[in-house]
Formats: C-alpha cells, sequence, structure tokens
C-alpha cells in the first residue's frame, strides 16, 4: 500500500461556511452519499456503501460525476500529475490548482482546500472501502484518460479526521484569507510507515 | 475574429471573470504553492537549489496562464490575448512586465518553459531564436532566455523538436537555427529509441516549409514533393485530432458550461506549426475544401495571427 498526501477542495456556500469547515476537521470528510443519508444507522450505511462500490460506480464518479454528484459513496481528492512527452514538453499539474479550481468554483465563490493523506492500493480496488484508487494512473485506470490533468485520486465512503492536517480558505482571486484550522488530533502518515525500529530493550 | 464553436454559450462576463480568476492564481503561485506544498519538499527546503522551487511555481504558472490565453483565443478576445502572449512576465513573474526598463532580463531556464514562452511570444510577433549545439536561445528587445541541451532531459528535448523547429520558422530566425533544427529532427526520426514519438503527426510536418511543389513543378526533387503530401497529411491529421477533442470536450456540458473544459481549448503546436507556414510564405490549407468548424477555426486563428509576423 501507499500513503497519499492529498488536497481536497469544498465550496464556501450559505450551508457551509468557516465553522462548518472546522467541523469537518473535527468530523472528517464524507462522501456525497453518507452526507444524504446521517440518519441512516451506521451497521446499515456501512452494509448500503459497500453494496455501492464498484468499478463502473467508480468510472461514472470520475467521467460522469454530474450524475452521480449527490450519491456517490466515493470522494474526490487530487494530489497533481505530470504528463510526459506532449508536443509542448512535459506538463506538471499541481494538486492545489485542481483542489483551488474545486473550492473556488474558479474565481466564482470563496472556498476551503483540505490538506489530507489516505492510503492508496497499488492496484484497482473500487469495492474496497478502506482505500483509495489511484484514478490519475492510467496504468491503472485507462478509462479515466479524459480528466488525468486532474490528478485525482479517489476515496471512499469518509476521509478520517485523524488523517487531515489542516483546512485553509482561498478567496475568489486565489489568494489565501489567512483562515486556518489545524486538526489537534492529526496523525502523521509517517505512524504508518513499514520503516521498523529495532528492539534493544 | 475566429470564435470557437460552441463558445458562443459562454457569456463575456463568465469569461472575463475565468480568465482573471486564472492569472490571479498565477500571481498567487508561490504563496499556494508554498503553503499546499509537500512536507518532503518542505523538510527538504533548506538543501534545496533555490532555482528548484522557483522552476515548480513557474510550471504551475505557465498552465494557469496557458488556460487564460487559451480562453481569449477562442472567444474572440484575440488582442488581449496577444497583450498576454507578448509578456513573459506572466509567466516568469506571476504579473506583467509593463515598462519595467529591464525587461525579463537573462533567463536561464528548463526547456518547457523556454518552449512556451519563446512559442507565445513568437505568436505575437516578437522575437528571434538561436540553436547550437550546446544552447537554445529566445531574445527579445526586452530579455533573453537560455536553455541547455542536457542529455538526461533528451527525451523532453525530442518531443518538443517539431514545435521549436515551427517556432524558429515563425519567428523567421535565422537559417543556421532552422537548418539546426531541422538536422535534430532528422536524426531523432533515425534513431529507434524515440520511435513512439515519431508516430506523432507533429515529426512529419516538415515538408509544409519547404517549397510548394506544386508551384515549381520542375525545380523540386521527387522527395521534396513526398515530403510536402506527408507535410499536409500530417497537418490534416492533427486538424482533426484537434476538432474530435474539442467535440468531445463539448459532449460534457457539465464541465463545457461552466467554462471548465477537461482539456486544451488551443493545440498550441498545431497553432505554431500553421502561423508558421503562413509566415514562410507557404499556404498550410492549398486545398479549397470543406473542413470541419473547429479545424476551420484553428485556420483562421493562424492567419489571424500570421498578420502579427516579426519585423525581420
Amino acid at each position: 500500500m501507499l500513503i497519499q498526501w492529498c488536497l481536497k477542495g469544498i465550496r464556501e456556500q450559505a450551508s457551509f461556511s468557516d465553522k462548518e469547515a472546522s467541523a469537518l476537521v473535527d468530523a472528517g470528510i464524507q462522501s456525497n452519499w453518507l452526507f444524504n443519508n446521517q440518519s441512516m444507522p451506521i451497521v446499515q450505511a456501512i452494509r448500503t456503501v459497500q453494496g455501492l462500490l464498484n468499478e463502473t460506480a467508480l468510472i461514472t464518479q470520475v467521467n460522469n460525476y454530474a450524475a452521480v454528484r449527490t450519491t456517490s459513496p466515493y470522494i474526490s481528492l487530487s494530489a497533481g500529475v505530470v504528463l510526459r512527452n506532449t508536443p509542448i514538453g512535459t506538463r506538471v499539474f499541481p494538486a492545489w490548482k485542481s483542489a483551488v479550481d474545486f473550492a473556488t468554483a474558479r474565481g466564482g465563490s470563496a472556498g476551503y482546500v483540505f490538506r489530507l493523506w489516505t492510503i492508496v492500493a497499488p492496484k484497482p480496488a473500487p469495492e474496497l472501502i478502506n482505500v483509495s484508487d489511484e484514478i490519475r494512473n492510467l496504468n491503472l485506470f485507462r478509462a479515466a484518460w479524459k480528466y488525468q490533468h486532474q490528478g485525482e485520486i479517489t476515496a471512499k465512503f469518509v476521509i478520517p479526521s485523524h488523517q487531515i492536517e489542516y483546512v485553509v480558505k482561498v478567496d475568489t482571486d486565489g489568494k489565501l484569507t489567512g483562515f486556518r484550522t489545524n486538526n489537534s488530533r492529526f496523525v502523521k502518515p509517517e505512524s504508518i510507515c513499514n520503516l521498523l525500529e529495532e528492539i534493544n530493550a | 475574429m475566429p470564435r470557437l464553436l460552441g463558445t458562443e454559450e459562454w457569456n463575456k462576463a463568465a469569461i472575463n471573470r475565468t480568465v482573471s480568476y486564472l492569472l490571479n492564481c498565477a500571481a498567487e503561485a508561490a504563496a499556494l504553492s508554498d503553503t499546499f506544498g509537500s512536507t518532503q519538499i518542505q523538510d527538504d527546503r533548506s538543501t534545496r537549489q533555490e532555482g528548484t522551487a522557483l522552476f515548480e511555481v513557474r510550471n504551475a504558472r505557465m498552465e494557469l496562464v496557458t488556460e487564460a490565453l487559451a480562453l481569449l483565443l477562442v472567444s474572440d478576445n484575440l488582442n488581449d490575448a496577444i497583450r498576454f502572449l507578448a509578456d513573459p512576465g506572466w509567466i516568469l513573474n506571476g504579473h506583467a512586465m509593463k515598462d519595467n526598463p529591464e525587461g525579463f532580463g537573462t533567463l536561464s531556464t528548463n526547456i518547457r518553459q523556454f518552449v512556451r514562452i519563446s512559442l507565445f511570444v513568437t505568436l505575437a510577433g516578437e522575437g528571434q531564436m538561436r540553436a547550437t549545439m550546446e544552447e537554445l536561445a529566445f531574445s527579445t528587445e526586452r530579455g533573453y532566455l537560455g536553455v541547455q541541451w542536457r542529455r538526461e532531459a533528451e527525451r523532453e528535448f525530442v518531443s518538443v523538436l517539431p514545435v521549436l523547429y515551427a517556432i524558429a520558422v515563425a519567428s523567421r530566425s535565422e537559417r543556421e537555427t532552422i537548418d539546426f533544427l531541422g538536422s535534430q529532427i532528422t536524426a531523432a526520426v533515425r534513431n529507434a529509441t524515440h520511435i513512439d514519438l515519431m508516430e506523432e503527426p507533429d515529426f512529419q510536418l516538415l515538408g509544409i516549409y519547404a517549397t510548394p511543389p506544386l508551384a515549381q513543378p520542375k525545380e523540386v526533387s521527387r522527395q521534396t514533393v513526398f515530403n510536402w503530401i506527408d507535410g499536409l497529411a500530417a497537418l490534416w491529421e492533427m486538424e482533426r485530432r484537434y476538432a474530435m477533442r474539442v467535440r468531445q470536450m463539448r459532449q460534457d456540458t457539465y464541465h463545457w458550461n461552466a467554462i471548465n473544459p477537461t482539456g486544451d481549448l488551443v493545440d498550441w503546436s498545431l497553432l505554431i506549426a500553421e502561423v508558421a507556414a503562413l509566415r514562410s510564405g507557404r499556404s498550410p490549407v492549398p486545398l479549397n475544401i470543406e473542413v470541419l468548424p473547429e479545424m476551420r477555426f484553428c485556420q483562421e486563428l493562424a492567419s489571424a495571427f500570421a498578420q502579427h509576423a516579426p519585423r525581420k
């Protein structure tokens, strides 16, 4: 498994402002399916979502987001991407570009960018709820080529609070507003790194 | 002026807002990159060369400015686009150079930034390229860009050779530079290492810059005729691919209607090739036949840029 830093952009709205963004750092980032099914008992929710996770649903989340935006159990994140050997040279699309695009609707409103980490499967695993998929990797997900420049990593169900480092706010002009909430409960990804200390005592 | 089919649906205020947003993000690229940059990079910052971080920020700015320019060009804002194209300050510094007496100075850059900046400035009708075995250089009245040929990055150099050649022709650079780049393309085509790149139509374009054989049939060799036909076929294929890409982007109405198309609205390598052919007195479209509207847009845009020819 890989551990991947990612960014997530969420637009500011009447129902989602500084207070709610800070609360999300505490609560974790929910998929739209979970957000719209808050009252469902957790056992039933997990069972239902596991039934929704499959390759077709994952590719639809990427290639036809408009069709599933309120019902998807997936969560789109950005990790940036490099496109090699194009006629005008190698092209580098940083994660923050996609995240700020999403957060601000490309200058339409202010928005929030969350920095977090997730565990990514080295092979396609659209059905597995607790690992993310590296959609930007065309070796794994050829059907998602249209949006490769967005550098997407796709998580599922919920990003746990402990994996969210902070949230900042970006204004319509791309400027950081100064709003920032750090997560006091954040656990560094190094804590699950596979480099082990020897036992000496 | 030319306008890409489908962009009529975009209102002017929304286009202006998106262009402003992209340029504002270019201006803020250093701060955004610094805030969201990976921990690895931040931890390592003390030992990194300052230039590396600068190149990364410029790479990000370059994509933002490219996107803004494409939006202006497809929506009938050629004069605004030319103002930005002519000013490398947007990519280099995130803001206009305006009348800075020092221009953009003498800069060493990487190949992708060199290609993008020299392409843009050439479209605006300024600057000239110089190429030797050691260095590529592009100079305007306001500054000088240089990049060293680097063996470890050879493949990236090879992939951009057709565009470099077109820039040299379109900027009316010295014959030695054009011949040197032509020889590099010929050598690359013979090198089996890059066979996947050679299959791209860009590498078959050289013939379109040659003397039109139909105009002087007795004075050209058989090989020139074949190259010219290959060149036209390659250009046709590039135009066709561009049209198909645009149609695919338009079908994604969710993104298209939000002025957030899912790919490049302008095919820069195709555009500079057509501008180069026109500025060197060749017509890349010799046959008066009906083409797809997207292909026609690209041809008309190239014609408009051809009129901004550099002073010799």
